[in-house]
């Protein structure tokens, strides 16, 4: 089979507020989505995102997703390991990547030089590291058995152990994972997305080889570029750079659907040597593109426990006489197959109860009583200079995109928003914490002082 | 970038301004350039400074909060060494409306609320101390800054709090901070300069204050290197803190040590500890050098969180590193990499109004005037192979201190 350079199939535009243009979407020949923002200035932010996460995982490969993204930086046929991180600091770029449960990403954000040779030396080795990963085994270093670690080669392998052990000694995230596994039983959201120190251990060379063609297919990824840019030298680099070296298929998986979840679930934890309690609620929420009722679930986590005008700061820390919250606050996750509500909150350890009890009311005062028309316009008002604090850096714009081609899978959403946003009453929001924020089906997890 | 205006109100208060036309949000900042090294018991300052949102004469502190989130205002005080600042930000239409809290928490905060932003800030420190990387540093800053305000770490703050009452924060704030001549607004935004002058003038131009000299703080000299640990049980990790006394800001070898600190660890994953000790050696997920240059000197830190039984190696490929720098020319490459990578790093550190507007405010109250943002450009420039080396030398050849936390069985004998 001959390999050629792509060809664009068709391009649609998309305004975004606070943003110079409209934001051009080229669907290209053989499935890869490019992106492009306009924003005025020196710096240029490249990304690649690819539609696959801890999603695509089960038991036996946990945590590859992210190790394979640790994996990516090891170097191509034509650039060995460390050259894409040097050469690009060597130009003042920030270079990092993150793995989430839908998606993996990689970006490179930098001054984009004079005629654009950094933009361009930047492209063609972001391209490089994307579509031609050696993942050469001595990297990966040997399998070894995480109880005894007793090798000499310590290598990739070891420093994302080290990172499980980092995790560990975080309490929020430990809070937040196990409250995770409370929450889903079947759905593949029940793992986390690091993985388990043994799989790390363990996962050979081509599994990992299998599981990079399986899912980093033309269709499953999206290259966004956001910058003071031309458009058409933009696409004709990446026509040019990103030639997959052969033809991959994508996959398509079921995953299996969690059943509503229709009683309390309750998990503590203890941990010697901490002086402070952490707790999560966790509730299922809407899929993202239900935007109506996804806008209603932004309007709560406003109300409930963001900023210091919001009811759990000023109810549970300003005005109780004796202190229960150290901290409180609340947010929403979007997922692809489904959104998390979740209210957090670090506790004196003693007043574990008094704790569990006031936020609790604070969530079912929302679902019983309508929010005043000041809090649904203070909400409206925050949620809107949302946007203007996500346009102010190309590394923000670039992270908006594609978080909604990923997630949202459906950049429209995101013009829409402000629209549907202001069309939502305070019925509508009572209605979705009626529907969502029901306290004998959610979850919580705790975590006290031993 | 766009170039910026340095005017004065007329009470002394200096005032620095910079047009980025077509911008959706202002930026202002308020240093007062007093901070933790004016205050005599550890946690004044901070107190100060949560204490001016926390109600005015005529707002309570329910009023600013509410008032601040109805208009997406973010407003906030923070305490540093050198200084104290104020920074809001807002969209451009509510700036008129951001300016007036801002006033009225300055110049009529009653700090009245401060039995419970005792109890708020004990907790919130509590919480901070619960991670282990944070309690390890704690233990670094206030072990080698012992006796000293540049050591009032949260620990310290914990100890001393108790005993900090309103008159000793009236007397902080209206004495020592609230000083005309000490005071500095940065301004970026979608803005005019004249009428962001007229405005300033009106609400701050009279603000009279007697101004105070500059306190002299000692010089911290460690005697003998040092070990301080914690043992903690529950830890997953050792966290390895080495720390040297570093330079202050306006150090002739500010400059050098800001490269030396690119190639040795600040930031990225191409430096010299990044490759050696987690790409090599697989011994940490997170290592880093760190370098905080303070008005009157410094503190330079090298750091990694590391599985308990590999402490004797992380402090020997420390050492490694740091000799290298001492004894070993970089080369050409090298240097001029870190250069450019220090230099690009200063663009994506200033894409914003709010990071534009907090460095021309932060090397005005630094007393290297707010030129230095871009005078630093050729300063970096001009660093030499044989500047760094002289630099590691003369800073990182004096005594230092290290600070492990780990499980107790892995823990050095050697205090």
């Amino acid at each position: 089979m001959t390999i050629k350079m792509p060809e664009i199939q068709n391009r649609e535009d998309v305004v975004f507020p606070y943003v110079d243009k409209s934001v051009e979407i080229y669907k290209l020949d053989n499935g890869h989505t490019v992106i492009i923002a306009h924003k005025p200035g020196k710096l240029v932010n490249i990304s690649t995102w690819i539609k696959t996460g801890s999603l695509n995982e089960n038991d036996s490969i946990t945590g590859i997703s992210h190790f394979l993204e640790h994996l990516m930086f090891k170097g191509t046929p034509k650039n060995p390991a460390g050259e894409f991180d040097r050469r690009l600091e060597a130009k003042g770029a920030v270079v990092n990547a993150a793995t989430w449960k839908d998606y993996t990403f990689y970006y490179v954000t930098l001054p984009k030089g004079e005629k654009n040779e950094n933009l361009i030396e930047a492209l063609e080795l972001h391209a490089d590291m994307m579509l031609n990963p050696q993942l050469p085994e001595a990297e990966i270093g040997p399998v070894f058995d995480p109880k005894t670690p007793d090798v000499e080669e310590k290598r990739e392998r070891f420093v994302v152990i080290e990172e499980i052990r980092m995790r560990d000694d975080n309490h929020w995230t430990k809070t937040f994972d196990e409250l995770n596994a409370q929450m889903y039983k079947v759905h593949p959201y029940k793992r986390d997305v690091i993985g388990t120190a043994e799989v790390i251990a363990s996962v050979s060379r081509d599994t990992i080889m299998d599981y990079y063609k399986s899912w980093y297919t033309p269709e499953n990824m999206f290259t966004i570029i956001v910058g003071e840019v031309d458009s058409d030298e933009i696409i004709e680099l990446i026509r040019k750079n990103f030639v997959f070296p052969e033809e991959r298929k994508s996959t398509k998986l079921e995953y299996e659907q969690e059943p509503e979840q229709k009683e309390l679930r309750y998990v503590e934890n203890k941990r010697k040597e901490i002086n402070t309690g952490f707790l999560m609620f966790g509730f299922h929420g809407p899929k993202p593109g239900e935007l109506k009722e996804n806008i209603c679930l932004d309007i709560l986590s406003t109300v409930l426990g963001e900023g210091k005008s919001s009811r759990t700061y000023q109810n549970l820390i300003e005005k109780q006489k004796e202190q229960v919250f150290n901290v409180t606050g609340t947010a929403q996750y979007e997922f692809r197959e489904g959104n998390i509500f979740l209210v957090q909150g670090n506790f004196i350890p003693d007043k574990k109860e008094k704790a569990l009890e006031l936020l609790k009311g604070e969530i079912k005062k929302v679902s019983e009583e309508l929010i005043t028309e000041d809090e649904l316009k203070k909400a409206k008002k925050r949620l809107k200079a949302g946007f203007a604090d996500d346009s102010e850096t190309v590394s923000d714009i670039g992270e908006v995109i594609g978080h909604f081609m990923t997630v949202y899978e459906d950049i429209s959403c995101h013009a829409k928003y402000l629209d549907v946003l202001e069309g939502i009453s305070r019925e509508d929001v009572k209605q979705a914490a009626q529907k969502y924020l029901d306290l004998n089906k959610m979850s919580a997890s705790v975590l006290i002082p031993e | 970038m766009n170039s910026f205006q340095i005017d004065k109100l007329s009470n002394n208060i200096k005032v620095i301004t910079r047009k980025n036309p077509n911008t959706p949000r202002i930026a202002v900042n308020l240093f007062l350039g007093t901070g933790v090294k004016y205050e005599t018991i550890a946690g004044t300052a901070n107190m100060t400074s949560r204490l001016l949102l926390q109600g005015t004469k005529t707002r309570s502190s329910e009023d600013i909060a509410n008032e601040l989130d109805s208009n997406a205002i973010e407003l906030s005080v923070e305490s540093k060494q050198d200084y104290l600042r104020a920074r809001l930000l807002c969209l451009n239409e509510d700036f008129e409306t951001a300016i007036n809290l801002l006033e009225d928490t300055i110049k009529n905060s009653t700090f009245e609320n401060i039995e419970k932003e005792r109890t708020k800030l004990t907790g919130e420190l509590s919480l901070e101390l619960d991670s282990p990387k944070t309690q390890a540093f704690d233990n670094l800053v206030k072990s080698m800054f012992k006796d000293h305000p540049y050591g009032h770490s949260h620990t310290v703050i914990l100890e001393e709090l108790p005993s900090i009452k309103i008159e000793d924060i009236r007397e902080f704030y209206y004495e020592k901070c609230l000083i005309p001549d000490r005071m500095t607004f940065s301004v970026a935004g979608d803005i005019y300069k004249n009428e962001v002058i007229k405005v300033l003038e009106e609400k701050f131009g009279k603000i009279n204050q007697q101004n105070i000299p500059d306190i002299e703080i000692p010089k911290v000299v460690l005697k003998g290197n040092k070990i301080v640990t914690i043992s903690r049980e529950d830890s997953a990790q050792a966290q390895i803190a080495q720390g040297w006394i570093g330079p202050s800001i306006s150090d002739e070898d500010f400059p050098a040590l800001t490269v030396m600190n690119v190639i040795l660890g600040s930031s990225g994953l191409s430096s010299r500890l990044f490759i050696e000790l987690r790409d090599k050696k697989g011994l940490a997920y997170n290592v880093r050098s760190a370098m905080e240059a303070l008005k009157n000197m410094g503190l330079y830190t090298v750091y990694i969180g590391t599985a308990p039984n590999n402490i004797k190696t992380c402090l020997e490929g420390f050492e490694t590193e740091i000799n290298k720098l001492k004894n070993e020319p970089v080369s050409e490459k090298e240097l001029e990499d870190a250069k450019m990578n220090y230099l690009g790093k200063r663009a994506f550190l200033h894409e914003t109004n709010s990071q534009q507007a907090y460095y021309l405010g932060y090397y005005a109250t630094m007393d290297v005037g707010a030129e230095y943002d871009n005078k630093i450009e050729e300063k970096i420039k001009a660093v030499t192979s044989e500047d760094i080396r002289r630099a590691a030398n003369r800073y990182l050849s004096e005594n230092h201190l290290i600070s492990i936390l780990s499980q107790p069985e892995f823990l050095p004998q050697t205090v």
